[in-house]
């Protein structure tokens, strides 16, 4: 670890504080239709688009009828989503003629990116054309973004509401947060992407000739395999920028090449870089903020501001100390840190990054429910990649996706309330609302939900070895964790991978099919729940028993509950995958 | 057959979701808000 090193994540965290209130109180604004700048341009688009949908702004919804919005909403756009893949080689902008996605494949997109998961079993290049990337794939990045963003401001009326019996609306609260929040975002991080070098175009792609040729076995179409000389490589194009923006904006993170964010189009300089982390975290970051002055309790959102920030800084310090100290098996390699080079364990890496930024994305990647990668996360050390991985386990609410974050959470919240009110033996009360018996069985059942497909997708999987060993490149307690990765990579909505996995076979596109849904929708309902009733209940005056949900102690006992659950539902799983991966190399063996 | 076959998984899907939305609010009714 370098003194460099801390100062750039010193450097992005700052940031991120800097503009967590204006943001915040923006956003407070936007939700609230009080009077913002930028409705100048915005309102009048908002109109139309009510006009011509016959959205009533004014319809206040219940709980039930804002979930069922959601759900319809996101069923027809995956349909869509599914019948464009399926069609693209008969549709415009396909200038290399690719063929239609198959069937489970375009399925598995379809949900994927419906979810904000942004999971990609395929290489996007060679798969989906610009008509599917511009058309599905980055409308679904804003979409799906945006219902992330309603959810957890329902649920912040839910904590706010006095003997209400509605949420807002779902059409309302979507649009807003399109036009006034992700929208003129991208825009702005497009163009300072495009400024540094990120392509913007619908050219066919480059051919172009080696400067060394080199020979390799490549399989013919009679599946006979040969050796050939190759002599050209073809160089994709496409609209990335305006993509990749709201890509990480929306902490969507699916790539428009293979390598995603380690692909130089997609990120190509260190300044691209440091924005695109930026971008990850700013608008949850903020949305703390708006939680704060929507409930009229400013010390509560720091208060979950400062969680986020303990697990973050706690994750971002194993992974960046894990990688730069390299694998201790490699006796003849220098990796130590120089002027001349990053030091630690590269594979895997870009060299324009470094340890430091490749440690700091995988951490913030992984705390958001992003998924975007500029390095291998498969290719890290056993503790490098145990952080991505836990990050994911824990429910990705350190700052977490755009909104999914802050509802995640605030289920937490709900659970650290519960557990302190259990201890000090008095009806535990969150900012005035008594939480009774339902709003911590559906709590539960939100938090029960995730492991419970995670873990019995990889156990199935782990004992298929024609279905789900099959594809696996590494042995061991390696392959065990390419595994895990992938369903809680797929339940949590996060979307990288530990790129060691061929995913695209039939039964790991159609279980992460499944493994997305789950995740997404059947977490959202209980979490609708409990804001739904919380929202109808009476205050009641603060007594001497109160636990306060705005002071350091609050902070701790929730960041305590979460490390439990996490470390209760995991801690076997991980021993058996990362953790006896680390002591097996210490041992002599790596895998 | 293939398309029929993966449309189906997400129509019922979403149809269990439904349900599922019913299925939540039906058991607050059992507690009343107090």
């Amino acid at each position: 670890m370098t003194g460099n090193g801390w100062l750039q994540i010193g450097l992005f965290f700052a940031l991120i504080l800097l503009c967590a209130k204006p943001l915040g109180v923006y956003m407070a604004r936007v939700f609230g239709r009080e009077k913002t700048f930028f409705d100048v341009l915005a309102r009048p688009v908002e109109r139309l688009i009510y006009k011509l949908t016959g959205i009533e702004e004014e319809h206040e919804m219940k709980w039930t009828e804002y979930a069922v919005a959601m759900l319809v909403f996101s069923f027809v756009t995956m349909i869509v989503t599914y019948a464009i893949e399926r069609l693209q080689h008969w549709l415009p902008l396909n200038p290399q003629g690719l063929a239609n996605v198959a069937p489970d494949l375009a399925m598995n997109t379809a949900a994927s990116f419906t979810t904000n998961t942004n999971w990609q079993s395929y290489v996007p290049e060679a798969t989906m054309s610009y008509l599917t990337e511009m058309v599905t794939l980055a409308y679904h990045n804003f979409a799906s973004a945006a219902v992330g963003m309603a959810l957890a401001i329902a649920f912040v009326r839910g904590i706010a509401g006095r003997e209400k019996k509605t949420l807002g609306n779902f059409w309302v609260d979507t649009t807003r947060a399109t036009l006034w929040v992700l929208l003129p975002g991208s825009i702005v991080l497009a163009l300072a992407l495009v400024s540094q070098g990120v392509i913007q175009n619908f050219r066919p792609y480059d051919t172009v000739k080696l400067v060394q040729p080199f020979t390799a076995q490549v399989t013919g179409t009679d599946g006979k395999t040969i050796t050939q000389t190759i002599t050209t490589q073809t160089i994709g194009q496409g609209p990335v920028a305006s993509q990749e923006a709201i890509k990480m904006l929306g902490t969507n993170g699916g790539g428009f090449f293979n390598a995603n964010s380690a692909h130089p189009f997609e990120n190509p300089t260190a300044l691209t870089n440091f924005l695109e982390m930026f971008a990850i975290f700013v608008i949850p970051g903020a949305l703390t903020v708006t939680l704060g002055r929507m409930v009229k309790s400013p010390g509560h959102g720091w208060a979950i501001f400062a969680a986020m920030s303990a697990l973050f800084f706690a994750g971002v310090l194993v992974s960046y100390w894990a990688e730069s100290h390299g694998n201790p098996l490699l006796h003849n390699v220098n990796t130590a840190t120089t002027a001349m080079q990053s030091g630690g364990n590269m594979e895997g890496k870009e060299v324009r990054f470094g340890i430091a930024n490749s440690a700091l994305f995988a951490t913030a990647t992984t705390d958001a429910s992003c998924g975007a990668v500029n390095a291998m996360h498969d290719s890290f050390m056993p503790l490098g990649g145990l952080v991505p991985m836990v990050n994911i386990l824990l429910g990705e609410i350190v700052f977490g996706g755009v909104g999914a974050g802050l509802y995640g959470m605030l289920i937490f919240v709900v659970v650290t309330v519960f557990i302190a009110g259990l201890m000090v033996g008095r009806t535990p009360e969150y900012l005035g609302k008594k939480i009774e018996s339902y709003d911590v069985q559906m709590s539960m059942l939100y938090v029960l939900i995730f492991p419970f497909s995670v873990l019995l997708f990889a156990a199935v999987t782990v004992l298929m070895p024609n279905l789900g060993l099959s594809s696996l490149n590494n042995s061991g307690p390696h392959g065990l964790s390419e595994i895990l990765y992938a369903y809680a990579s797929a339940t949590g909505n996060n979307g990288s991978a530990f790129a060691g996995l061929s995913a695209n076979t039939h039964w790991y596109n159609l279980s992460i099919t499944v493994a997305v849904l789950v995740g997404r929708f059947l977490m959202i309902v209980p979490m609708l729940a409990v804001a739904g009733n919380l929202a109808q209940k009476k205050l009641v005056p603060p007594s001497a028993g109160t636990f306060p949900v705005n002071t350091p102690l609050f902070t701790i006992l929730l960041v305590g509950v979460i490390l439990i659950v996490g470390a209760l539902t995991f801690f076997p799983a991980l021993a058996l995958g990362p953790i006896l991966e680390h002591l097996q190399m210490l041992a002599g063996t790596s895998y | 057959m293939w398309d029929i076959g993966v449309l189906g998984i997400g129509v019922a899907f979403f149809a269990v979701a439904i349900l599922y939305v019913k299925g939540c609010g039906l058991l607050v009714k059992k507690e009343p808000a107090k």
